[in-house]
């Protein structure tokens, strides 16, 4: 027993020195840092060249462990600080955590361009080869756990001190609770902020060099640190830190400890462990959401999301969209959109028709973004998990049916029904946890069970079919099966059309109404009557089905349900590039899915395979453009498409608008 | 909503604290059908909390909120739109995205949907998942909404988002907002901020049209005394969340109370 807590106060200690720089870095700018892990990714990469005699420079460990958790990491929290982070203090959360997202998923990808593709399996942290130094009760701790237990004690001891007993700590603390004191004080509250990233980042970079052992050196090796770590950060309502650092701490101990007590197989014994995470989450948002004062903070947020940059570029675009001119050129649109979907698979070879009737089913699962986000204001992070949770659903009831006789006798249309009805309700469950608090903990929540959906469902042998996934097929319809790239394409299109059909509808209806409701201002959607949560849970449901009946339409042109193909690290790619597009936009998001298919293709096809990741690193910066760009590209281009539109027309861009003063005004949340 | 017979709003002993701030304390009051119930008092005094408390935006920690014989303390905002209540805010809560007739449109959905109850909410969700069967802006709808909003003087904005819009002309759409609900009890908050004279006077006429003419509970804050005198039937007097004083227009013009806590005290 005693082994197995200690190691899990080692792994704990890991998580709990992470969950520290999380709530560190949101506790001084508000900003929740998802690209912790890209941050830890690239500051591991920078010791092992250091530190590697063979492909880098062959430092000391210990000095480049030194140099990059003192000095480099720093550097790389301040400058980002610098260019972008401290930025983004007052952007909606949503805005927020896709810069976040685009930050995580465009330093994972300049990392692996900047040192290399290929994974490193077999990395030594700075503590080198691990061997036992002493034993405790007969029971031997090696000097990786004993390093990183001491270590983890050090920072915590030293951030207490320096919080606690220093003039910096009492600034930083006064600055948490009033910007204003701190700047009446005479400090400026920015040097607050910068210092806590560069503090925040070295202490990821501290974690991440401490994990290496464990995990390596790949994109999606550092998730697990990352997703322990955002369970502190919810256990310590990202502000409290020693709730966090514990929370953290216990989560690892535990997770060590059910070893003892687990099967080695079977459900239990491969996905409790890797839920654990999720699971504490679970259980801290349910005790959260039954606190009357958690409940309140988190509306805050949301009336501090509609009193931002977002609105202020949503009502220039929608001024322009309401100028009585120009309406003529959505007629212009649907006229050239006609002879590109005519003409696609007229002009380009099978090769190119087949990704193209791909990138249609992605835009259906691109366009479960807009019920999601872009009409409940959701911020989810796992609709590639109800993606594949529909190509694993799907592509079971074809393999393993009863009902209707002999194996494959179930139709692949209804197969994929099936699929968007699992992923649909298994959205219901995720939705009762994720939305009773704010934007931030549905983020974090959703991040945390795709996760889970990655480690404990696609790894069962039932649905990966041992790695190499379950036969799928392509539908018949009217008797004819859909066996060429030709046909998938038309097939794919109309279901795209037909979502986008349904998405237009609902926004134009009573519903539509209430949703942007609920978006700009839940009390007073709330005191008009709206049931606010069994609303957002109800989209929430639907959104999970259309990226359920998307993703088994992947899986049926591939002919194989593969669930890697939906892991959690490529589906916040995915969420970079549909926010950056416009969740409220179907042409953005259709757009999304197709760059997400097309631009890696046409990039393989012209430039050396050492260049692969560049196109993750555009979507990564797309998402990041949104500092300046808060509506999303596709919304801006459709402006502009207007205006010319008016001028042709001959009709006046002027619009008078109320003063600032009046406008400010009506920004202030209710007082009492 | 429509089975709401009694429609008396009443407080009965009201208290909320924000942390060391004691907001509300012991706060009674009652507002009766066909009348104007107005609750002043300066600046911090309580009056927002108060109708936060009767609307359900804010939980009181002690205290009855009654609709008729219906004790609504613990219900939330949703069952007491359902109870035929609507409000205003003093700071315009108002969307971006619709235009002055979508938030009308939208409020007279809300009405009609609330009444009709849980089941109408699913059906309509449902519908409106189906091309041609969900329901599109009607040009019914848009004669109607328009009827209301040529009423409040919104008439020329119709088509404008809320950011084009003034304060004062915010303020109204909230009140229009109100008044497409259909509501039997009306909480206003400082609806007359931001408007001119000739505004504000006939605001008053509006209101107090539609507390006599369609029997409505109306519940007033307002700063613009002058407003609340000329067509409040009641009138309650909060400072520092104490309930100072209570009685006809006439009665708290010439309170020692209210001037006090309105005007100060020389020290003799």
């Amino acid at each position: 027993m005693l082994s197995f807590v200690i190691a899990g106060l080692a792994v704990g200690a890991l998580y709990a020195m992470s969950a520290m720089a999380l709530v560190i870095t949101y506790n001084a700018s508000r900003v929740f840092n998802f690209a912790q892990g890209g941050m830890a990714f690239f500051l591991a990469y920078c010791f092992y060249f250091l530190s590697n005699s063979d492909t880098g420079l062959g430092w000391n460990s210990w000095l480049a462990a030194a140099f990059v958790v003192i000095l480099v990491g720093p550097l790389l929290g301040l400058f980002l600080w610098w260019v972008l982070l401290g930025k983004l203090g007052d952007l909606a959360p949503l805005t927020k955590v896709a810069v976040m997202i685009g930050l995580q998923v465009g330093l994972v990808a300049a990392t692996t361009l900047i040192f290399g593709h290929d994974p490193v399996y077999l990395v030594y942290g700075p503590v080198g080869e691990p061997s036992v130094i002493f034993s405790v009760f007969d029971v031997n701790v090696s000097n990786e756990q004993f390093i990183i237990i001491v270590t983890a004690a050090i920072v915590a001891l030293g951030g207490y001190w320096v919080l606690n007993k220093t003039m910096a700590g009492l600034i930083t603390r006064g600055s948490v609770d009033s910007e204003l004191m701190t700047v009446l004080s005479g400090t400026n509250p920015k040097f607050v902020v910068a210092a806590s990233w560069a503090v925040g980042t070295g202490i990821a970079g501290l974690a991440g060099l401490m994990v290496l052992p464990k995990v390596g050196l790949s994109p999606g090796g550092f998730a697990n640190l990352i997703a322990a770590s955002m369970a502190g950060a919810v256990i310590g309502k990202f502000t409290n830190l020693w709730r966090a650092f514990f929370g953290a701490l216990l989560l690892g101990v535990t997770q060590e400890v059910l070893v003892l007590y687990l099967p080695s197989d079977g459900l239990l014994g491969t996905a409790l462990r890797p839920s654990l995470p999720f699971l504490f989450m679970v259980i801290a948002v349910l005790i959260y959401s039954r606190n009357k004062d958690v409940r309140a903070d988190t509306q805050k947020v949301e009336v501090a999301a509609v009193s931002n940059k977002y609105e202020v570029s949503l009502s220039h675009y929608l001024t322009v969209m309401r100028n009585p001119k120009g309406h003529w050129d959505r007629y212009v649109g649907y006229a050239v959109l006609a002879l590109v979907m005519v003409g696609m698979p007229i002009v380009f070879n099978d090769y190119w028709t087949g990704l193209i009737a791909v990138g249609f089913c992605y835009t259906v699962v691109f366009l479960s973004f807009r019920l999601v986000t872009g009409e409940a204001g959701i911020i989810s992070l796992a609709q590639i998990s109800f993606a594949g949770i529909g190509v694993i659903s799907a592509a079971y009831i074809v393999n393993n049916d009863t009902v209707f006789g002999s194996k494959g006798s179930v139709p692949i249309l209804l197969a994929m029904l099936i699929g968007g009805i699992v992923a649909g309700l298994t959205g219901v469950v995720v939705g009762m946890v994720c939305l009773p608090l704010g934007p931030l903990y549905a983020a974090i929540v959703t991040f945390a069970f795709a996760l889970l959906v990655d480690q404990a469902v696609y790894t069962r042998d039932e649905f990966s079919n041992f790695g190499s996934g379950l036969p799928f097929g392509r539908p018949t319809i009217f008797g004819m099966t859909l066996d060429t790239p030709k046909s998938f394409y038309w097939f794919g299109m109309v279901v795209m059309f037909a979502v986008m059909f349904m998405l237009w509808s609902l926004r134009r209806s009573t519903t539509g109404l209430v949703f942007a409701t609920i978006r700009a201002s839940r009390v007073r959607a709330a005191t008009l009557g709206f049931d606010i949560f069994v609303a957002r849970l109800g989209v929430f449901a639907l959104g999970a089905a259309v990226a359920g009946v998307g993703g088994s339409m992947v899986a049926s042109f591939q002919l194989v349900a593969f669930p890697n193909g939906f892991i959690m690290v490529i589906g916040l790619v995915w969420f970079a590039l549909a926010v950056a597009q416009g969740t409220s936009s179907m042409g953005g998001l259709a757009a999304g899915g197709m760059t997400l298919l097309l631009m890696p293709a046409i990039f393989s096809e012209f430039l050396p395979e050492r260049l692969a990741d560049l196109p993750v690193l555009l979507f990564g910066l797309v998402a990041i453009n949104m500092v300046v760009d808060p509506i999303g590209i596709n919304p801006g281009l459709r402006a502009n498409f207007r205006r010319l539109a008016i001028k042709i027309s001959g009709g006046s861009l002027h619009t008078s608008e109320p003063s600032a003063d009046e406008k400010s005004e009506s920004n202030v949340p209710a007082g009492v | 909503m429509s089975t709401i017979t009694n429609t008396t709003l009443r407080a009965d002993g009201v208290s909320i604290r924000f942390g060391g701030v004691q907001a509300l304390n012991k706060v009674s009051m009652e507002a009766n059908p066909g009348e104007i119930t107005a609750l002043i008092g300066p600046n911090g005094a309580g009056k927002s909390t108060m109708l936060g408390c009767m609307s359900g935006t804010l939980e009181q920690n002690e205290g009855s909120i009654f609709i008729g014989q219906s004790d609504v303390s613990t219900a939330s905002p949703q069952k007491r739109a359902a109870m035929a209540m609507a409000r205003t805010f003093q700071s315009p809560q108002l969307v971006t995205e619709l235009t002055v007739r979508e938030h009308v449109i939208l409020a007279m959905r809300a009405g009609k949907q609330v009444r009709a109850g849980k089941w109408a909410a699913i059906s309509n969700f449902l519908l409106a998942l189906i091309p041609f069967l969900s329901r599109g802006i009607s040009q019914a709808e848009i004669d109607l909404a328009d009827e209301l909003i040529v009423d409040l003087g919104l008439g020329k904005d119709r088509e404008k988002g809320p950011s084009d819009l003034t304060l004062g002309q915010r303020r109204l759409l909230e009140v229009a907002l109100c008044l497409a609900t259909d509501a039997k009890i009306m909480l206003l908050d400082e609806p007359s901020a931001g408007l001119d004279r000739a505004e504000t006077e006939h605001l008053g006429e509006v209101i107090k049209a539609l507390a006599k003419d369609r029997n409505i509970t109306i519940v007033l804050v307002e700063h613009d005394l002058e407003l609340v005198f000329a067509i409040s039937s009641r009138v309650f007097v909060l400072d520092f969340g104490q309930l100072i004083d209570s009685g006809t227009p006439a009665e708290m013009r010439a309170s020692k109370a209210v001037q006090t806590a309105y005007l100060g005290t020389v020290e003799e």
